[in-house]
């Protein structure tokens, strides 16, 4: 990195549970420090606006645009991607739901889907409607959604 | 006699989960930008912010002395050929990776920086200079067709890419005869958007280019890549990583494609491009832009004799390959549908402006030309006095008339169009009645079908002037009795790797873990046209079917040696050959690989060594170029179906809401019904974007829709619940039955939906709709023209 | 799309950040960044230096003083629409912000930042506007109050001074009014065609006051006066609902975009205006 147009400030976070320390330009959006710098490729970059929600992440366990937050605003804060809701061992049971119902197809926008889902709470959300809501921020261009909140539903146990 | 497929249950029919989903869960795929190499630098473009212009020069010297900027680079610093022109039948587009003279849209690319990051490489560019002379702009295919419009390319005369004349003396005679029916519909511009935008990684070392392109057809990309740089095709590796989302967009081969890779051999570095979203409104393929007007010469009970009209497609600048008017040929063949006309002139024109190119998308001229017919159906219907649904009744090919050819050309072998309309009716009929329950009095709420017969796995022979229709496949077993076999078709999303793998597993009687499926690699691939035409399934089972019969062959010749037994006598269960009759005298594929690979000295005599086997398949009996009559059977096979949607208009706003979706299909044997409803789902939801919310707007030359704020793509809550319902079963004309799935459910909703929001205004009298997308700001227009 | 070069400080007052402001006049305050950000992405803003006050613990207090509820205008818009606090003391609140954004942007999102972007399609500033709610700006010299309509002067223009940030929103609590909000969008999440804020105080049946707010038809969020007329002195019935709507509608000249023609748009706030006052008659 030889970007020395921009000023570098030194952060310390948690990523997925790991202490990180690192030397950033202040211009470096989060998304790029995550993918480049920390290797974590899941979280991926669909808009760099805002809007697509394919770069979700948990800050502080609410999910946020990583596309649209410096690395220095995420200074001090707990970090959560795709990876750090992954079993070690496998499939998490809203991973292995989206398997068994095709929840996916691309899967460029998966990571976004599984990281707001794993920040919410069910019984916030008990229609399918209110899936399709909760959903609205994540768009998919696969799928038409329906396996998705058929996915969900099967990890939150609806029939 | 061959080992026969053994008394197991099948695989074929089966939800079987996808086999590449465990590391895309996991955030482990591989996409474009997930691609990065020692020592790689990144590439930004300048792109034309103008729409037409000449280039009088390039000043990049402030950019060159910008941080860590590495090279910059203006059309007139490449040594690269032009982009071949492979389609003498059409006006020749000369065009260059960076433009040289001229500038045709915005976001056409004028120079490129390469930096050791995309934030640098975006600072640079920022600061190149390009010197244009503007020129007048041609903002519409009909501005375009004026006597005194501006030239795009001067030298033509016209701005006419692509003209050709439908023609027929009975079409004529039937026009003369009987009563005229007409109407122009239009489908507006919109694009593809995957999620994942386009990007390329060259590397050249060892006197060999590799190229990382997140395309749909590697092969092709090669051979581009091959003209233009001047290697030859030995020499390029062309690697299609994850690819997040194509939609016949990434079937496109574009201007980064030729010019990444020209970098990395220059600068003797890796280089990468990933496009973002505003390049991507730009800069990737849009596509419909396509006017059609039709007119049917119709008989006393409503059933159209004759066809006669034209498809006009605003193409843009039309720089870029396979060139854009595929889809407007592809919509002549739609517009007869899946009813009784026995004839059709239709003339195309590919018209030229300053707009971004057009090129594939999903659909492809099926939903163009569906929209078209369906309308004017309703039109007839209408204007005529006569149901709408029974004239489509009096019109529908039932089971007797196939096979059928269609007054385009196309041969119908099989299919179930009528069941598939009724079952379909029943279905919108039953879902309207449910929802007025829900509703409450007052909602405007409608119905809507359409129906249509869909060409697959065609010949790309009229588009790229190159190549037609084959694809293949190498399956090699290793000595553990695993398999892996490599195809010529490309994985986009739409679950390629377990459909191969499922069909080969199916051909050898063995478990789908013991196969391993490759695929989008020219290195490890057999050379194949990769993923379009909803071909991959049917053209890969062909190549599949072929070479395992010729696996199975030697492993039952094998087999028979090693159990002392007549080849005859032998028959293939769940991996192992036995004797009929005698199933404790059995030999594994194991085993049989194990004599071919290792113990060679076991083989029967005159069977040679190794086992593995690569065929090829040619759909047969498609046209690749028109027959003298002009008709043409340009797919392999035709699927059909009929889509109903439930829409709630509200008309004090014009704000549409598709509340119900049905989709009934048939695409031959159905090889596995979790991915083939997914297709379906992903195609109406698209399409549903298309008829009411995505459009790309000029003005004077200008893009309007740049950003995901002004290109809406449709939610979790703007798509509704969806019932899909198959009907077919084993096709006849196709290797093992199946026909294709990818873009059934992109055709049906423009025209769907169309019908649905015109049922629910009927009460206020709105007629006539006749153009998508049906924003709030049309159909207030219209609910209000209707009241006045 | 990656944001030209700029300097990024974090203050550890609300002084400091102002002082740091008037100190460069091309420096900006970072809340969120749910705005900023994606602008600075596209090369359409270019800060020198990004002052984050996004986490001043100052600016991000939430609490009542008498009749009004302070809001830090650092508060995330999402900890402000589940506070319980919020619920209880001015309704109008959640029930807008459920309309802002994506869920993940209200995360990150705060109400001071929302106000100060001046969108004119901004829900929360319609809440301002229909609330009468006002803004406490500081600069490193002076600290002044400033309300909705003084506030919002253009599109994404505010009065504030470069050198001054809001550091706290200032929104009446109103016991007795009902409130009602609802807005037209051709895909929900996003910015509205149109949209309505409404605040109505009665005295008795009858309406005793009443602030409509209309969103996505002006250069700015504005108040809706003619409609605010026809309501006052009757009770809210179908008939002066019908009549306000139509009012509110006949006094805008929205602009045309890519989105909506103007007709459009003002069918919508017809149709928002409408659904807005409707909520209060069920209540």
């Amino acid at each position: 990195m030889t970007d020395t147009l921009t000023a570098v400030r030194e952060i310390s976070l948690t990523v997925n549970g790991r202490e990180v320390r690192r030397a950033v330009p202040a211009r470096r959006l989060l998304v790029d420090f995550l993918r480049d710098d920390l290797m974590l490729t899941g979280t991926h970059a669909g808009c760099e606006h805002g809007i697509c929600g394919a770069c979700t992440i948990l800050i502080d366990g609410e999910p946020a645009r990583s596309c649209i937050t410096l690395a220095v605003q995420a200074d001090g804060c707990e970090v959560t991607t795709v990876e750090g809701v992954t079993p070690d061992d496998g499939l998490s049971p809203m991973q292995r739901a989206f398997k068994d119902c095709h929840g996916l197809q691309c899967g460029f926008c998966t990571p976004g889907f599984l990281v707001t889902l794993a920040a919410a709470e069910p019984d916030d959300h008990p229609t399918d409607a209110d899936i399709r809501e909760l959903l609205g921020g994540n768009l998919c261009r696969c799928t038409g959604y329906q396996h998705i909140v058929d996915s969900v539903r099967q990890a939150w146990g609806r029939s | 006699m061959q080992a026969r497929y053994g008394a197991r249950p099948t695989l074929l029919g089966a939800r079987t989960p996808r086999v590449e989903d465990d590391r895309l869960l996991a955030g482990r795929g591989r996409y474009i930008a997930d691609v990065a190499l020692p020592g790689m630098v990144e590439a930004a473009f300048v792109r034309s912010d103008v729409p037409h212009a000449r280039v009088r020069g390039v000043d990049a010297t402030a950019a060159r002395e910008s941080p860590g900027v590495r090279a910059v680079f203006a059309g007139s610093d490449l040594d690269l050929r032009a982009v071949p022109d492979r389609m003498p039948w059409v006006r020749p587009v000369q065009h260059f990776p960076l433009a040289r003279d001229r500038v045709r849209y915005v976001g056409c690319p004028l120079a490129v920086v390469v930096a050791d990051d995309r934030y640098l490489a975006e600072d640079a560019a920022e600061l190149v200079e390009a010197d244009l002379e503007l020129l007048p702009t041609v903002g519409t295919a009909e501005d375009a067709l004026s006597a005194d419009a501006p030239l795009l390319y001067p030298e033509w005369g016209d701005n006419l890419l692509l003209s050709v004349e439908g023609d027929g003396g009975e079409v004529e005679a039937a026009f003369e005869q009987l009563r005229t029916v007409s109407g122009t519909f239009t489908t507006r511009r919109h694009t593809a958007a995957p999620l994942e935008g386009r990007g390329v990684v060259a590397e050249f070392r060892d006197d060999r280019l590799t190229v990382w392109t997140s395309t749909q057809a590697a092969f092709v990309v090669r051979a581009m890549l091959s003209a233009v740089l001047g290697l030859p095709e030995r020499d390029i590796r062309v690697i299609t990583p994850d690819v997040g989302g194509g939609f016949g967009q990434k079937n496109e081969i574009y201007p980064e494609e030729y010019l990444v890779p020209w970098l990395a051999m220059r600068l003797r570095r890796p280089v990468r491009w990933i496009e973002d979203r505003h390049e991507h409104l730009i800069a990737a393929t849009h596509a419909r832009d396509t006017s059609i007007e039709l007119s049917a010469a119709v008989r006393d009970d409503g059933t159209i004799a004759a066809l006669r009209g034209r498809v006009r497609t605003d193409l843009g600048s039309g720089e870029i390959f396979p060139a854009g008017y595929g889809p407007s040929l592809v919509a002549v063949g739609s517009l007869c549908g899946p009813y009784r006309i026995p004839h059709q002139a239709i003339s195309v024109q590919g018209v030229v402006t300053n707009k971004t190119p057009t090129g594939g998308y999903r659909g492809f001229g099926g939903p163009e030309g569906t929209f078209a017919i369906e309308r004017l159906v309703d039109k007839i219907g209408r204007e005529l006095g006569i149901d709408p649904l029974d004239l489509r009744r009096r019109m529908i090919l039932a089971p007797h008339d196939l096979p059928y050819e269609t007054a385009a050309g196309a041969r119908l072998e099989s299919g179930t169009h009528r069941e598939a309309f009724e079952r379909a009716v029943q279905l919108g009929e039953r879902m309207l009645t449910e929802e007025r329950e829900n509703a409450g009095p007052g909602a405007a709420l409608g119905v809507g079908y359409a129906t249509y017969v869909e060409g697959v796995a065609s010949t790309t022979f009229s588009i790229t002037g190159t190549w037609s229709s084959q694809d293949s496949a190498d399956v090699r077993f290793d000595a553990d009795g695993g398999v892996t076999v490599a195809v010529g078709i490309s994985a986009m999303g739409q679950g390629a790797h377990t459909t191969v793998a499922t069909l080969v597993a199916e051909a050898l009687a063995i478990p789908m873990e013991q196969v391993r499926v490759v695929m989008g690699d020219t290195d490890t691939a057999p050379f194949g046209l990769g993923s379009w035409a909803s071909r991959s399934t049917l053209v890969a089972g062909g190549a599949i079917a072929r070479a395992a019969e010729v696996l199975r062959r030697k492993g039952t010749d094998i087999a028979a040696h090693l159990l002392e037994a007549s080849p005859d006598d032998l028959e293939l269960v769940e991996g192992r050959f036995r004797v009929r009759g005698s199933p404790g005298s059995a030999v594994s594929w194991s085993q049989v690989a194990q004599s071919a690979l290792n113990r060679t000295f076991e083989l029967p005599p005159g069977v040679e060594p190794g086992l593995e086997a690569r065929a090829t398949y040619e759909p047969p009996g498609l046209d690749h170029v028109p027959r003298p009559d002009g008709k043409m059977n340009a797919a392999a096979s035709y699927t059909n179906a009929t889509h109903a949607a439930v829409v709630r208009v509200d008309t004090a706003t014009g704000v549409v809401e598709v509340v119900r979706y049905a989709v009934v299909h048939d695409c031959g044997r159905v090889i596995n019904p979790l991915t083939v409803t997914g297709q379906i789902h992903g195609g109406v939801a698209q399409g549903i974007g298309g008829a009411l919310h995505e459009q790309l707007p000029y003005e004077d030359g200008q893009p309007l829709a740049t950003t995901f704020t002004e290109y809406v793509l449709p939610s979790a809550r703007e798509i509704p619940p969806m019932i899909v319902e198959e009907l077919g079963g084993p096709a006849p004309e196709t290797p093992f039955g199946v026909k294709g799935a990818g873009e059934a459910g992109i055709i049906g909703p423009p025209a769907a939906i169309a019908g649905a929001v015109e049922d629910a205004l009927a009460p206020l009298g709105v007629t006539g709709i006749d153009t998508t997308p049906l924003t709030p700001s049309v159909l207030r227009g219209l609910i209000e023209e209707a009241r006045s | 799309m990656k944001p030209p070069p700029f300097d990024y400080v974090r203050p550890g007052t609300a002084a400091e950040a102002v002082a740091l402001l008037a100190a460069d006049e091309d420096a900006r305050p970072l809340a969120g960044g749910q705005s900023l950000l994606p602008m600075m992405n596209f090369r359409l803003a270019r800060p020198s230096t990004l002052v984050d006050i996004g986490r001043l613990p100052e600016l991000t207090e939430l609490h009542r003083d008498g009749d009004v509820l302070v809001i830090g205008a650092a508060a995330r818009q999402r900890a402000v629409e589940t506070s319980p606090l919020v619920a209880q003391t001015c309704p109008l609140l959640p029930a807008v912000l459920r309309h802002v954004g994506h869920h993940q942007i209200r995360a990150r999102g705060t109400i001071g930042g929302s106000l100060a972007h001046a969108d004119p399609a901004a829900e929360l500033c319609a809440a301002a506007s229909a609330l009468d709610a006002e803004v406490v700006a500081a600069s490193p010299t002076a600290q002044r109050t400033v309300d909705t309509a003084a506030l919002l002067l253009a599109p994404y223009q505010t009065t504030l001074h470069p050198d001054e940030i809001i550091t706290e929103t200032r929104w009446p609590i109103l016991p007795r009014a009902r409130h009602g909000f609802a807005e037209i969008s051709h895909r929900s999440g996003d910015f509205a065609l149109a949209g309505t804020a409404a605040v109505v105080e009665f005295d008795g049946a009858e309406v005793a006051r009443a602030r409509l707010a209309g969103l996505g038809i002006a250069g700015t969020v504005r108040r809706l006066p003619d409609a605010e007329q026809v309501l006052l002195n009757r009770a809210l019935t179908a008939e002066s609902i019908t009549e306000a709507a139509e009012a509110a509608a006949a006094s805008v000249d929205p602009p045309e975009d890519v989105h909506a023609d103007p007709a459009t748009r003002r069918a919508a706030l017809r149709a928002a205006t409408r659904r807005a006052l409707e909520q209060m008659r069920h209540d």
